[in-house]
């Protein structure tokens, strides 16, 4: 009983962490309470912490879960709802429940993932629907800053291509583990082709990088690599020389990367202003709530690190990045310790995925890289984005369970004795 | 599975140096980068924060303000004006180095050190105490490295009419003494004239005027040629006039072959060649070099390098990199072709020569101070980087004395004082006359000064550019320094 | 609040935030290192973890843990690494399929032999089906406790008769064969002469190779490959 006792008592560091980000939260929300005295945010400094340690602790308890994985998730899915709660009340609130559905659909996908014995069956139909969905747009699509890739139904829109993420990772994991390599990669060119057309080049990049290094995680073919970055290479060069007026778009994106400060009112303002609201935080930042980021275009969503550095500062920011980084760590971990192929894959699938996105899009805002319009995942704002980044933690989470019942298998035959047939 | 796990493991790495890019990257343009995009006019920020704190003022090294308030305090309120220099001739001189109101100037002084002006600066203890006794924050005060009375001076040497631009700068340490572009304006009454006037009176030529180096860069051919070749000093050159490259021909100042008049040097040494800036010879070492290899000593002088100086922020000179024909080249090695430089680049060339290869980092701000006298910042002098031997600068120190004493450049001489320089007359597509250059220095250790000197479509350097050099280093030995 | 009490707070604050997200992410470090110090552990205690058996090399009498996927061959990659002559550096692919067996699938048409049989397509290996790849022979070994088919009646070394030396041996030589009677304290204790049972036919039928017709009597064992199916086929 005593012993019991003890044990529940002491403290891990997992366990510190999640208080840490309890206190954390309590004091940002209580800070933007005494900016206006809203009682609002009185409301969630309460009661964000109390959502963060049930979705850090409470649902490990519902089902074999990877505690440390979902409180990195929950530290970054709150500080999303923190910043554009700061930024807009609104916004903070749908992202709140945004991340309640999340949740939910996080949980599905690692019961899919734990229970399901065999993809073999529902993949044909995982790829024709993925190259179904992605193409919807074209027919009834609705087109957003300039990316004609939204679905809109019932007044509100959303990316297939978000959900689509799902299905392209579970169907390469599946038909590489069984070393295919021609018909995945087909699959994924033909993705890749249709964002393109559909002008969202981030997502296409995401895509194309996501396959590669699945590829490459199975077959450790660095030809393949090389292909596939050769072939995408020749489809821009030859894309240019034909249709020109298609890829317009795409180079002047370019252009404003190599130099935005010529045109700092046009066509580089965006990418101007995200600057400058870096420049402004500096190291330590100005101070949550003291900044003046809306001015940047899209704060809420494309440029949600800029908004991060302006007031929590570079340092923060840095942070930030590294927990994305433990996220991708612990997901490689997670893979390294899978007992199948598939499950393996699928896992670096996921972990890659997410450090991919994370680089494309902070990349694109520290102006390392050309700025595309995809989303910070947990962080940004947009109910499509977390709730598929979410059930990404989920496809890890079915993985990491997977593997805690093999080790509990081996662990009941080691107690029977091991032995022989 | 093994194999699968090997390749996982790599990915892991692939995507750990992902991040790490991500990392270093923002941690390093935040801070080489940062202040740049502050002090940007597109800064809302610093706009919305400007009213709540009282600017710093600015000086320059003796103490003279250029830039301050006038507080008056009425019954309504506190109210700011932003003042400039009370006399119009140091205003006009020092406008383009300081700023004004409206930001006209690109990185003035008001601008890029908008951080220490409005108070950005200041330790969260210091805003504390602001707070608490209720006081309005002041911002800090700058202090230049600049003599506003030298500029003013320098400013009325220039021809009526020409623009051109000035740089004095102390080649040990790399403070600029004076830093001036003409047209200037008063900042204190902008007009409309200015602003539409086509010689663009706002633009900083100094730091932003790229012209083409002219003869000056000659200095950087002679350099290559010692990098490159031993017996450089020895080594005899024929200069028969025209040099033919392809179907053209290179020339020196005062041919013209359709009048059949031909200026020719006959067989000359480097050193010859350098004092009577002869073309054809130049044209024929930069032939012999090869454009690789003078592209490499220009890189080295800083050509091709993305200026990161501390508070002097400097357009990028450019060795062309693509399309060069031999005739190109040829031009190159004599400072024509597409060449670009700034006055105050050049005159970093010129205390390269004169520091023994040493190039120093030039800086205009001396320190900045709180507004109760408390030193916030100190400028320490910075090596920007090594341009060439020292004994190649040895060699080269002689050559451009000899252009003063009995060259292109004796414009320049002053008695009992060891003037070196070399002259420049660059040629402009879209001008009647050449633009007039002289970069040189004083060859004293107790006078370390180099100066560069354009005047836009004037004439030739030993005649325009010259004499207004050597009154601008008689006034500084006149006045102390 | 005023806004510049507000704005003087939010600045102390940053300090704290940043403070805290250091901790946090330390804190991150610290149960990363040390769930992966426990997972080590458990492994050390858990030697079989994530193996389904072992596969004996013939040859040399060394034996490789059997994971549940993989590849056999002679390359660094392989976990099954045999260095022969002739194997492949990627020779086969193998998995566990629970309730079939370990499914052994030769790469790109190499040479795969499952007791003596050349692998077209895959098949599924059982406990103690001997494997050849080139000129390597191993034996697999499944740990017990796995869901697969019984492989008692297909053991290979039990049913395998030996016949070096029969033709050669003069039967009329040797004495005729004599039943012996049964001790006589077993019958006391009433077990039953084993002689006068009735001679129980296999539970499973051994299965017979398709006929070569190179005249041999003896059709030597074949363990039960199940071919693959159509289906499943690429």
């Amino acid at each position: 009983m005593t012993d019991k006792k003890n044990k529940r008592r002491r403290i891990t560091p997992g366990r510190a962490m999640v208080s840490t980000v309890m206190l954390f939260f309590f004091l940002a929300f209580f800070l933007l309470f005494l900016k206006d005295f809203n009682w609002q945010s009185l409301m969630l400094a309460l009661a964000v912490p109390v959502i963060v340690l049930f979705g850090s602790v409470g649902i490990s308890k519902l089902f074999p879960a990877d505690t440390l994985l979902l409180s990195l998730t929950n530290f970054l899915c709150a500080l999303g709802v923190l910043v554009l709660y700061r930024l807009s009340p609104e916004r903070g609130l749908t992202q709140a429940v945004n991340y309640g559905i999340g949740v939910a659909a996080m949980i599905g996908c690692t019961l899919l993932i734990r229970y399901m014995p065999s993809f073999r069956f529902v993949n044909w139909a995982f790829m024709l629907g993925s190259v179904a969905l992605l193409a919807l747009p074209l027919v009834i699509g609705t087109e957003k800053n300039g990316a004609n890739s939204w679905i809109s139904f019932g007044g509100r829109s959303f990316q297939p291509s978000e959900i689509v993420k799902l299905a392209l990772l579970i169907s390469l994991a599946h038909m590489l583990s069984k070393r295919k390599v021609i018909v995945p990669m087909g699959f994924a060119a033909v993705c890749v082709l249709i964002l393109a057309v559909q002008n969202d080049f981030g997502t296409a990049l995401l895509y194309f990088g996501t396959a590669l290094v699945l590829g490459y995680a199975a077959t450790g073919s660095v030809l393949l690599v090389g292909a596939g970055a050769g072939g995408a290479a020749a489809a821009v060069v030859l894309g240019n020389m034909i249709i020109p007026q298609k890829f317009a778009r795409a180079m002047s994106r370019v252009n404003v990367w190599l130099n935005p400060w010529q045109d700092v009112q046009g066509a580089g303002y965006q990418i101007v202003q995200g600057l400058i609201a870096m420049a402004n935080g500096g190291l330590w930042g100005v101070g949550l709530g003291a900044g003046n980021a809306t001015v940047i275009p899209e704060h809420y969503n494309d440029f949600i690190f800029a908004v991060i550095v302006n007031e929590f500062g570079m340092i923060f920011g840095l942070i930030v990045v590294a927990m994305y980084a433990l996220i991708m760590i612990r997901g490689i971990m997670i893979a390294r310790n899978a007992r199948g192929v598939f499950h393996a894959l699928l896992a670096t699938g996921c972990a890659a995925m997410l450090a991919l996105q994370v680089f494309v899009i902070i990349g694109g805002n520290i102006k390392l890289i050309p700025l595309t319009g995809i989303t910070l995942p947990f962080i940004s704002y947009g109910g499509t984005s977390l709730v598929s980044s979410l059930c990404i933690i989920g496809l890890m989470q079915g993985v990491a369970a997977r593997n805690a019942a093999g080790v509990n298998e081996d662990r009941e035959l080691a107690m029977q004795g091991g032995g022989w047939r | 599975m093994k194999q699968v796990k090997n390749n996982i493991r790599r990915v892991c790495i692939f995507l750990c140096i992902l991040f790490v890019l991500l990392a270093v990257y923002g941690g390093y343009s935040i801070t080489v980068n940062g202040n740049r995009w502050f002090s940007s006019g597109a800064n809302t920020f610093v706009r919305s924060k400007k009213k709540d704190v009282i600017a710093g003022n600015i000086l320059d090294r003796n103490g003279n303000f250029l830039a301050f308030n006038d507080v008056q305090t009425t019954a309504e309120g506190t109210k700011t004006t932003r003042l400039y220099h009370q006399d119009a001739a140091v205003r006009r001189a020092m406008v383009h180095v300081v700023g004004d109101r409206e930001g006209n100037v690109n990185n003035g002084v008001e601008s890029f050190m908008a951080s220490s002006l409005y108070g950005f600066q200041m330790s969260l203890v210091e805003r504390f105490s602001c707070f608490m006794r209720g006081v309005q924050r002041t911002g800090d005060n700058v202090h230049l490295t600049l003599d506003s009375r030298l500029c003013a001076m320098a400013s009325g040497l220039f021809p009526q009419g020409k623009a051109g631009a000035l740089v004095v700068m102390n080649y040990e340490t790399g403070e600029m003494l004076a830093e001036i572009s003409l047209p200037q304006y008063d900042p204190m009454n902008i007009t409309w004239q200015a602003k539409s006037d086509p010689q663009k009176p706002f633009y900083n030529r100094a730091v932003q005027g790229l012209y083409a180096p002219g003869s000056t860069f000659k200095i950087i051919t002679a350099a290559s040629a010692f990098e490159n070749y031993a017996d450089a000093a020895t080594r005899a050159w024929q200069c028969t006039g025209q040099l033919q490259v392809g179907d053209r021909f290179v020339t020196d100042a005062g041919t013209d072959l359709a009048a059949g008049k031909i200026v020719s040097h006959g067989q000359l040494t480097l050193q010859r060649a350098f004092q009577v800036s002869c073309n054809n010879t130049f044209a024929q070492i930069a032939l012999s070099i090869g454009d690789q290899k003078l592209k490499k000593t220009a890189e080295s002088f800083g050509f091709n390098d993305n200026f990161l100086f501390r508070d002097v922020v400097v357009e990028n000179s450019a060795y062309p990199r693509e399309n060069r024909t031999e005739r190109e080249v040829a031009w190159t090695g004599v400072g024509q072709s597409t060449l670009t430089a700034t006055p105050l680049h050049m005159c970093m060339v010129a205390a390269a020569v004169a520091n023994d290869g040493v190039m120093m980092e030039p800086y205009t701000v001396m320190r900045t101070q709180a507004a109760d006298g408390r030193q916030r910042t100190e400028a320490e002098s910075r090596v920007y980087r090594t341009a060439m031997k020292p004994e190649t600068a040895q060699v080269l120190k002689g050559y451009m004395r000899s252009v003063v004493q009995t060259g292109t450049g004796t414009a320049a001489q002053i008695a009992g004082v060891k003037v070196c320089g070399k002259t420049g007359s660059a040629e402009v597509d879209t001008q009647e006359n050449t633009n007039a250059w002289f970069v040189g220095f004083l060859d004293e250790p107790a006078h370390p000064y180099a100066i560069s000197v354009v005047v836009e479509d004037a004439g030739g350097g030993g005649s325009v550019a010259a004499p207004i050099a050597r009154q601008v280093f008689q006034w500084m030995l006149n006045n102390g320094y | 609040m005023s806004s510049e009490a507000y704005e003087l707070l939010a600045m102390l604050m940053r300090y704290i935030f940043v403070v805290l997200g250091a901790v946090i992410l330390l804190w991150v470090i610290f149960q990363l290192r040390r769930d992966s110090r426990a997972h080590k552990k458990e492994m050390k205690q858990l030697p079989d973890a994530g193996l389904v058996g072992e596969v004996v090399d013939l040859d040399t009498g060394k034996s490789h843990p059997l994971p549940r996927e993989g590849l056999m061959g002679s390359g660094s990659a392989c976990d099954i690494r045999l260095k022969r002559r002739g194997v492949r550096r990627k020779h086969a692919l193998f998995s566990f399929v629970d309730g079939k067996g370990l499914r052994i699938k030769p790469h790109l048409g190499s040479k795969v032999e499952m007791e003596g049989v050349q692998l077209r397509s895959s098949a599924y290996a059982l406990h103690g089906t001997q494997v050849t790849l080139a000129n390597a022979h191993i034996r697999i070994r499944l740990f017990a406790g796995l869901n697969v088919p019984n492989p008692a009646a297909f053991q290979p070394d039990v049913n395998r008769p030996v016949f070096e030396e029969e033709e050669s041996m003069d039967y009329s030589a040797m004495p005729p064969f004599v039943q012996m009677p049964m001790a006589e304290e077993w019958q006391e204790e009433g077990y039953a002469d084993p002689w006068q049972q009735p001679v129980q036919p296999l539970q499973q039928p051994l299965p017979v190779m398709p006929e070569e017709g190179d005249g041999e009597d003896y059709v030597p064992y074949q363990s039960p490959v199940v071919r693959h199916r159509r289906s499943e086929r690429r």
